[in-house]
């Protein structure tokens, strides 16, 4: 196996076909950064792009686009509050906050190499361990499923502080939003009112869009209205690279995410927010003195190596079982089929060559993805900085849209992505977190089908959840998880108590 | 701390949003129904609880909601419906340019040529990029579909 390493490396640094790679890293940065662009629907038009490129060629596209997408996200995050992909959702919790206070350059820097250390670290799992770590993602069975979505949700209990009810309010509604469509086990559709656009339940691209996008623009346009415009705010780029005693500090929650990542990034189905919202997690209870949400670099360190570690990640089942991992490794198996590759346990037997082309592809778009990154990141920022606040929120609107409609061709996709903008702007209005919404919608489907089809297969029976060791585990962490903000309220009521005294 | 005001209120529109999903779900199959019939009386109690904390923090301020302090959100808003509706009748050029112009003059941008040339430019690179490059079927004008 390992005799193909080599040849692989050396195919992807031959001049022209790494020429592409580093053309794809280009284009990914630049989709990922512009909000309403992502990764999903860049690589569902360069899918059929490569039907006539030599697979080398397509594949180093595709692998460039898919890894530094991921990773552009985080620089409208960080600057604009505006997370350019989904995974970048958790990461302006502290990056926004961090540019806020004049240090946008090092978050930018720390996303950088958090993301490159997650990545690679994904890329050498791809390479090394895939077959072994696929085996065991497939052992997961209905329990298994169900238990994982419960310890998803309950990250969002661990990370809610002291908004616990409102936190629980967004992940029920969250719940409850996904039952819309049609259902996973009966095919009954449910609350659709008879409109198509629903039947596969809200479209979650034109959602996103609006709940982070056009929601921020409301504020943006608020804000001018009110003549008070944040122009003034603006911070300085500054510094990108960390000294090296904050490095040593984030080394250990980079590891831990990116180990994070890419377990979930094999799991099909657990997808890239569960990831960064665990190892966001973590680095809260690592660190509970740390004020959270202010502006801490392990804020940006922890969920950017996450969802870069998943990227790679996510192609592990789809490389050694057929089975994609997310949406976008899900387009990377019709770029296979379209070359005339069937992925599976073959793939590594019948064409090596490709296989570990692909793999190999990955590791080294993160290599390169790190000094593209600190310099276009910083030149994006630069950009995006002389914008008039006011422009840039109308031409936001028009990428929003544009991006909205886009996903399904229709004007309809517009006006879901409206809504949920207004129920962005009024959620923020409220105190509501959008995040867990996202992640309650996106589990939903996964914990319904999961419940049900354990109950069908134990008939009846709730013991199957606690029967099971991995379902076991998960759900033992995941009550450790919610139990972390009561524990956090009785370590305070004691302390004031103790002072008080 | 939020206001309780607005506490209050979502906790009736939460309310309802709830009983109308269990109201709606009572019609569909035992299977079809069981996860939502679940989670509706789930976040009718979450809500309950919600508006409980509010009336018990009455009387500690709160302003009242003004609309009025929304108005240019609400013109976006109205905006974008009606982008979306004569989207593929005028045709995605003239219907983003008259977006992006609208948008910076009804909220109050003074400078007219640019806010002119920002919406020309804004839609023709935006073009460029959904309809050229990356080959999104972008609606025509109605006249040369």
């Amino acid at each position: 196996m390992d005799a193909h390493i080599l040849p692989s490396l050396l195919a992807v640094l031959t001049p022209d076909v790494f020429l592409v790679l580093v053309l794809g890293v280009l284009l990914g940065l630049v989709v990922g950064a512009i909000p309403g662009l992502n990764d999903t629907i860049t690589l569902a038009v360069l899918v059929p792009v490569t039907f006539s490129m030599p697979p080398n060629y397509a594949f180093a596209l595709l692998v460039g686009v898919y890894c530094a997408a991921c990773y552009g996200g985080s620089i409208p995050a960080i600057l604009l509050k505006i997370p350019g992909t989904a995974s970048s959702v958790v990461t302006l919790n502290d990056g926004y906050p961090m540019a806020m206070s004049g240090r946008a350059g090092l978050a930018l820097g720390i996303s950088t190499i958090s993301s490159v250390i997650g990545g690679i670290i994904s890329a050498l799992v791809l390479i090394f361990f895939a077959p072994k770590l696929a085996v065991y993602a497939l052992s997961f069975g209905p329990p298994e499923y169900f238990s994982l979505a419960i310890l998803g949700l309950s990250t969002v209990a661990g990370m809610s502080g002291k908004k616990v009810l409102k936190n629980l309010i967004v992940c029920v509604l969250g719940l409850l939003i996904s039952t819309i469509g049609v259902s996973p086990q009966t095919g009954f559709a449910r609350f659709t009112f008879d409109m198509p656009l629903f039947y596969e339940g809200i479209p979650l691209v034109p959602m996103l869009i609006g709940l982070f996008g056009l929601s921020s623009v409301f504020h943006m346009i608020e804000q001018f209205a009110q003549k008070n415009s944040q122009e003034h705010q603006i911070p300085t780029i500054g510094r990108t690279m960390p000294g090296m005693k904050l490095f040593f500090e984030l080394m250990p929650i980079i590891l831990v995410g990116s180990i994070i990542g890419t377990i979930i990034g094999i799991i099909p189905g657990a997808g890239m927010l569960m990831a960064i919202y665990m190892a966001y997690d973590f680095a809260r209870m690592r660190y509970p003195h740390l004020p959270f949400g202010t502006g801490v670099p392990q804020g940006v360190a922890a969920p950017e190596s996450a969802n870069n570690a998943v990227v790679a990640g996510s192609m592990v089942p789809l490389l050694a079982l057929g089975v994609p991992g997310n949406s976008t490794s899900a387009l990377f198996l019709g770029a296979l089929m379209i070359q005339g590759l069937r992925p599976g346990p073959a793939l590594f037997r019948e064409h090596p060559d490709t296989a570990f082309f692909i793999v190999v592809a990955f590791l080294v778009a993160n290599i390169v993805m790190g000094p593209l990154g600190l310099m276009l990141g910083r030149g994006i920022a630069k950009v995006i900085f002389k914008l008039s606040q006011i422009i840039m929120a109308a031409v936001i609107i028009l990428l929003c849209a544009t991006g909205a409609y886009s996903v399904g061709n229709d004007p309809s996709y517009v006006l879901v992505a409206l809504l949920f903008g207004v129920i962005g702007y009024l959620m923020n209005k409220n105190d509501l977190p959008q995040a867990p919404l996202v992640l309650a919608m996106i589990l939903g489907p996964m914990m319904e089908t999961g419940f049900e089809q354990s109950l069908v297969l134990s008939r009846g029976s709730y013991a199957i959840f606690f029967t099971s060791p991995i379902s076991l585990v998960m759900l033992i962490v995941a009550t450790i998880f919610s139990l972390v903000p009561l524990y956090s309220r009785l370590k305070e009521k004691l302390a004031a108590r103790k002072a008080a005294i | 701390m939020a206001n309780w005001k607005q506490d209050f209120v979502l906790s009736l529109v939460l309310g309802l949003i709830a009983i109308a999903f269990y109201a709606v779900a009572q019609n569909y199959p035992h299977d079809a129904a069981l996860f939502p019939t679940h989670l509706a009386p789930l976040l009718l109690a979450l809500a309950v609880w919600l508006g409980i904390g509010a009336l018990q923090r009455r009387g500690t301020g709160g302003e009242n909601i003004r609309l009025a302090h929304y108005k240019p959100v609400i013109f976006v808003v109205v905006l974008l419906v009606g982008y979306a509706a004569v989207l593929n009748y005028v045709g995605y050029i003239a219907a983003s340019i008259a977006l992006v112009a609208a948008s910076l003059l009804g909220i109050g941008y003074t400078r007219r040529k640019t806010a002119l040339s920002v919406a020309v430019g804004s839609a023709l690179v935006v073009y460029g990029l959904f309809g050229v490059l990356l080959e999104v079927p972008l609606p025509l004008p109605y006249f040369m579909q």
